[in-house]
């Protein structure tokens, strides 16, 4: 009935091809239209998954409580002086805060007057001790600042020290290289203020210095504001920055905003790559394998015509892409040409025998059901994630489900219409490895049946180590910003992306679930607000009251405020010269001599310039020593502190104001391995069972997604096996069939364990697909079997040829997706990739090897067979 | 050594004058008693143990040889200065690991260092005089008295910072033109303790010692 059907629609088309092509024309126009002028991509990822499961309505509830860790930007400041990257870091900050219109929350936890005030209160009590020793080192240099607002006492100490009988001290160097490059920015004129916290304190130059702001997006009428705004505004914010520390430090983005919206921006730009590249592709193959211009033009309008439709219907019934969707409309051009290369090679055939209507009837006749049946079988593989909770692919599978039916459509009517107004395309030609193919399939169909079915138990073994990535970033570009700097930032312990959080209803239960969970070998530390108090605070402020008994002399208020004329300041400078070049004589030690040669340097340039380089050079050291002087004075004399001492806003990130306090738990191991994260999860689930974080989202979303692929490798299975048993009529045929697509199951799995290419929340995909997707094939080989009198007559007429040829153009578009670097997109890619070569091998040379040995062609009735020579 | 080494220049000063003995026995007197007056649970003046420490070394300045010197100052130490303290604080978060013995014989080590020091460089007295201007105010039980130190070529600023413990103001640091001793003796040893324990720094102090012994030994002939 299908075929009489489809025969009658073919025979309309060719009737009334220009008309239908006007329309054809008319609708794609129209389609195109609401293509790109609805485009829209849906950028909450989290939303691809359903979840309506305990652990969600517990991150909920989290994220009600503490509205504060709700969809965050970190701007990373970093840099290997920490005073220059704490000064940046509060700049940015403010100027963030100055866009009110932007953003809802700036949250600069280590760049504030509290962190300023009690900085050294917070440090460990062994670097405290050291930094109380370089403060002992520079208080006489401090105090001669201090005390005289110009730099008469400085120099005159310097002068004093190098008269002395004895040998200079260790804290001279200091002293001399700070004068030296004081004097060396005055001589260039450079005006870059010099950062004389990180002089003083001399950090470690090897380590780096971390400093986080946390931003939050504002909500415009019950809507989060968009990404990419958010993102823009920071980078704007940050380029216009004109800090002069801004070239010593690094500023970059990261978090869960700036990662969603990379993903999203990598996984667009994939797909307009890679699509680019598989349009390439697809005129190679076509030129390569067809050889006529007629035939390349057919297929590839039919192609456009069908991407073009469909891209329509996923805005008008879906409504957005999402970070896979978007994929599909890159398949297209690989699977949306195959309809069309087998009605064009078969009508190719044809017209070798029969006239051009005839030719084109007979094609739309004896291809329609088959084409109409592909259509399903690759529409049962995509919508197979319909009925699961995995929402992201379940809209991929009905763009795609969709997709196939308009390139089963557009085919059947667009090849008939436009080969009834052109001329004939040249005569077929076999490809050239078609002897090679004889000799494997008609020659040594045993042998190849029984390779293949062994090879089937090996590959099987080895799939069965096939693992998933439970991460919710296996999706990211490793290498993009927002991940590198992540990936830092969990290396340097600057956060623990890791770590579960238990809201406990008060204080004292904080304090009791921490007593109970560090009893856990799981978990290595357990933090409760009290713990954000400085950890050493009684001994560091012991050490700080003993370093004021030597440094309170620093601050003592008396100055000396009379006039320092420039001669002075000069004469003083010739004295030092003397004073530099005498000890430069002696000097044994090479870095006492380097400073001192820097020293006599630069003051003998000093002394040679103008007055008002001289005025730059005090300028250069005493206002700014002063401050950090200061702050000093703040910093040295901490008060105990308490929790209600806390800033606002870092104490409401710990308590919320119902009172909940926040408990955050540390795994003991890497938890990278989803056995390991397992075991932590639950043994702090069993003392806390209302816990969130990374690893029970990961852990949760990861459990939908597998049991999601699960579900849509069964209905595939028993979808197509269905198809297959309904229109091949014999269970041995449905089931050689079935066996090169069990197999390149297996084999993509091999691959990707051999590889290390895990299954992720993309690539699952792939496997309901590879059903889908293959069983096409083999009902053209099964049913051409069938038609011809034995295997040899098989390998020789156009259906290998067909399927070879849009196989090719499947897999180049699917190689194209292999370059992107959306990991999703590649991952499908490179798996796609694998699987249909093996496709293609398994159902051009197993497959007839399988039906050869295993199955005998049941000649169908003499009239519908078109034989070839 | 450290800005230490500035002090004592400054106070090298008073060096190259001649001795004159004629006063020394008079100026010794109210050193004597400097001790007896903060005992004595009146209300503590900081300004008295001052004046005494600087007594002492008038006096001393004022004797015949560097044991002499030192036999004036040794016990103008001990009552005037808060050894323990500077001991502690000198050795910043490596005091407190130490034993009981280890702290006492430290002390005891700051000690003679602190008498051998003002022994050597004070061994010369040319009309030298101490003024007391004021005393301020420190955190928690701490005072400073400022007072200068003026010799013949020129005046010198000397801050005792006191610390008042039983009742008792006694001297833990002196801030030399600003330079303070306590921070120089923090520094050096932070540095030696670092590179080489206790060993390290209770070896340098010894050389130290024996440095203003040595330069000293003719003294007593002259």
């Amino acid at each position: 009935m299908l075929e009489a059907l489809l025969a009658n629609w073919t025979a309309w088309v060719v009737k009334h091809a220009r008309a239908v092509l006007t329309i054809v024309l008319l609708a794609t126009m129209g389609a195109a239209w609401v293509a790109v002028t609805q485009f829209q991509m849906n950028s909450d990822t989290s939303r691809l998954i359903r979840q309506d499961t305990d652990w969600k309505r517990t991150h909920d509830t989290f994220l009600d409580t503490f509205p504060q860790y709700y969809r965050n930007t970190f701007v990373v400041v970093s840099g290997n002086q920490p005073n220059k990257v704490s000064q940046v870091a509060r700049e940015l900050a403010s100027d963030i805060r100055a866009h009110t219109e932007v953003f809802k929350s700036v949250y600069s936890p280590a760049s504030n007057d509290f962190v300023d005030a009690n900085a050294l209160l917070y440090l460990h009590p062994e670097t405290l001790n050291d930094t109380v020793s370089k403060l002992a080192d520079a208080q006489p240099f401090l105090t001669a600042i201090a005390k005289d607002n110009s730099l008469r006492s400085a120099l005159q100490l310097a002068i004093d020290a190098l008269e002395s009988d004895e040998p200079l001290p260790a804290g001279f160097i200091q002293m001399s290289d700070a004068l030296s490059m004081a004097a060396e920015r005055a001589i260039d004129g450079n005006d870059k203020p010099i950062s004389w916290r990180d002089e003083l304190f001399q950090a470690d130059a090897d380590a780096s210095y971390y400093q986080v702001i946390f931003v939050q997006g504002a909500q415009n009428f019950g809507e989060d504001m968009p990404d990419g705004l958010i993102i823009n505004t920071l980078e704007s914010v940050i380029d216009e920055l004109a800090h002069p520390y801004i070239e010593d430090v690094t500023v970059r983005l990261t978090g869960q905003v700036p990662l969603e919206h990379g993903e999203i921006l990598s996984a667009m730009n994939s797909a307009q790559f890679a699509g680019t590249l598989a349009m390439a592709i697809l005129v190679g193959v076509l030129i390569w394998g067809v050889r006529s211009l007629r035939i390349i033009a057919a297929t590839y309008l039919s192609m456009l015509v069908g991407l073009i439709w469909t891209a329509a219907f996923a805005m008008l019934t879906v409504g957005a892409y999402n970070t896979i969707s978007i994929i599909f409309l890159v398949m297209f051009i690989g699977l949306g040409v195959d309809f069309a290369v087998h009605l064009c090679l078969k009508y190719q055939e044809a017209r070798t025998e029969l006239c051009k209507t005839e030719a084109l009837i007979g094609t739309g006749h004896e291809l329609g059901p088959a084409i109409a049946l592909c259509g399903v079988t690759s529409a049962i593989g995509f919508l197979a994630f319909v009925p699961t909770d995995y929402i992201g692919l379940a809209e991929m599978g009905i763009i795609s489900g969709g997709g196939m039916i308009i390139a089963v459509m557009i085919s059947l009517t667009l090849i008939p219409a436009f080969f009834a107004v052109v001329s004939d395309p040249r005569p077929p030609t076999d490809l050239p490895f078609v002897g090679a193919m004889t000799n494997i399939v008609a020659d040594h169909s045993k042998t190849t049946a029984y390779v293949t079915l062994t090879l089937a138990v090996i590959l099987t073994a080895i799939a069965s180590q096939a693992s998933f990535d439970y991460s919710t970033l296996s999706l990211k570009d490793p290498e993009s910003e927002a991940m590198t700097t992540l990936q830092e930032l969990q290396d340097e312990d600057v956060i623990t992306d890791y770590a579960l959080t238990y809201m406990a209803p008060d204080l004292d239960a904080a304090d009791n679930a921490k007593e109970r969970l560090n009893g856990l070998a799981e978990v290595s530390e357990v933090r409760v607000p009290g713990d954000y108090l400085p950890e050493h605070q009684d001994e560091n402020l012991y050490i700080l009251e003993d370093a004021s008994f030597f440094l309170e002399s620093v601050f003592d208020p008396v100055e000396m405020n009379e006039a320092f004329s420039d001669a002075a300041l000069l004469k003083l400078l010739v004295e030092l010269q003397t004073g530099v070049e005498t000890a430069l004589a002696s000097s044994t030690a090479a870095e006492l001599s380097q400073s001192l040669a820097s020293l006599n340097a630069a003051i003998a340039v000093l002394i040679e310039s103008n007055a008002e380089t001289r005025a730059k050079f005090t300028d250069l050291i005493v206002p700014p020593i002063r401050k950090e002087i200061d702050w000093l004075g703040t910093a040295l004399f901490p008060d105990e502190l308490a929790l209600r001492d806390l800033p606002e806003d870092t104490r409401s990130r710990l308590i919320s104001p119902d009172g909940h306090a926040i408990v955050s738990i540390t795994p003991a191991e890497d938890v990278l391995p989803v056995a390991v994260m397992r075991r932590f999860t639950k043994a702090v689930r069993e003392e806390v069972p209302e816990v969130t974080g990374r690893p029970i989202l990961d852990i949760g979303i990861g459990e939908i997604v597998v049991k999601a692929f699960a579900t849509a490798i069964g209905l595939a299975v028993i979808g197509i096996f269905a198809v297959l048993m309904l229109t091949l009529r014999s269970f041995v045929d449905s089931i050689l069939v079935f066996i090169p697509l069990a197999m390149t199951a297996m084999l993509t799995l091999a691959v990707s364990v051999l590889i290390g290419l895990p299954l992720n929340m993309a690539n699952v995909v792939v496997i309901p697909l590879i059903f889908g997707l293959g069983v096409d094939n083999g009902i053209h080989i099964v049913k051409r079997f069938h038609q011809c009198a034995d295997v040899n007559d098989l390998v020789h007429c156009s259906t290998p040829k067909a399927v070879f040829l849009s196989n090719l153009t499947t897999l180049g578009t699917f190689c194209a997706l292999s370059f992107s670097t959306h990991q999703g997109i590649y991952s499908i890619g490179v798996l796609l990739t694998v699987a249909l070569t093996a496709l293609m091998f398994l159902t051009i040379i197993a497959l007839p090897a399988l039906l050869a040995t295993f199955s005998s062609p049941k000649v169908l009735t003499q009239e519908s067979v078109v034989h070839t020579t | 050594m450290q800005y230490l080494d500035l002090t004592w220049k400054l106070l090298n000063l008073l060096k190259n004058n001649s001795l004159v003995w004629a006063v020394l026995w008079l100026i010794l007197a109210p050193a004597a008693f400097a001790e007896k007056t903060a005992e004595a649970g009146l209300t503590p003046d900081p300004t008295k143990v001052v004046s005494a420490f600087h007594d002492a070394l008038i006096s001393a300045m004022k004797a015949s040889g560097y044991e002499e010197r030192a036999a004036i100052i040794g016990p103008a130490v001990d009552a005037n200065f808060q050894l323990h303290t500077i001991a502690r604080i000198s050795l910043g978060r490596n005091w407190s690991p130490l034993d009981d013995t280890q702290q006492a014989d430290f002390q005891n080590l700051i000690r003679a260092l602190i008498t051998s020091t003002y022994s050597s460089r004070f061994d010369n007295f040319d009309g030298q005089y101490f003024t007391v201007l004021d005393t301020t105010e420190m955190k928690r039980n701490r005072k400073r008295v400022k007072t200068t130190l003026t010799t013949k070529s020129e005046t010198v600023t000397l801050d005792y910072q006191l610390q008042l413990i039983e009742n008792e103001y006694r001297i833990y640091d002196i801030v030399a033109n600003g330079v303070s001793d306590l921070s120089l003796k923090r520094a050096n040893y932070a540095a030696l303790f670092k590179s080489g324990g206790l060993d390290a720094v209770t070896e340098e102090i010894s050389r130290h010692i024996a440095d203003n012994d040595s330069d000293h030994q003719s003294d007593t002939r002259r």
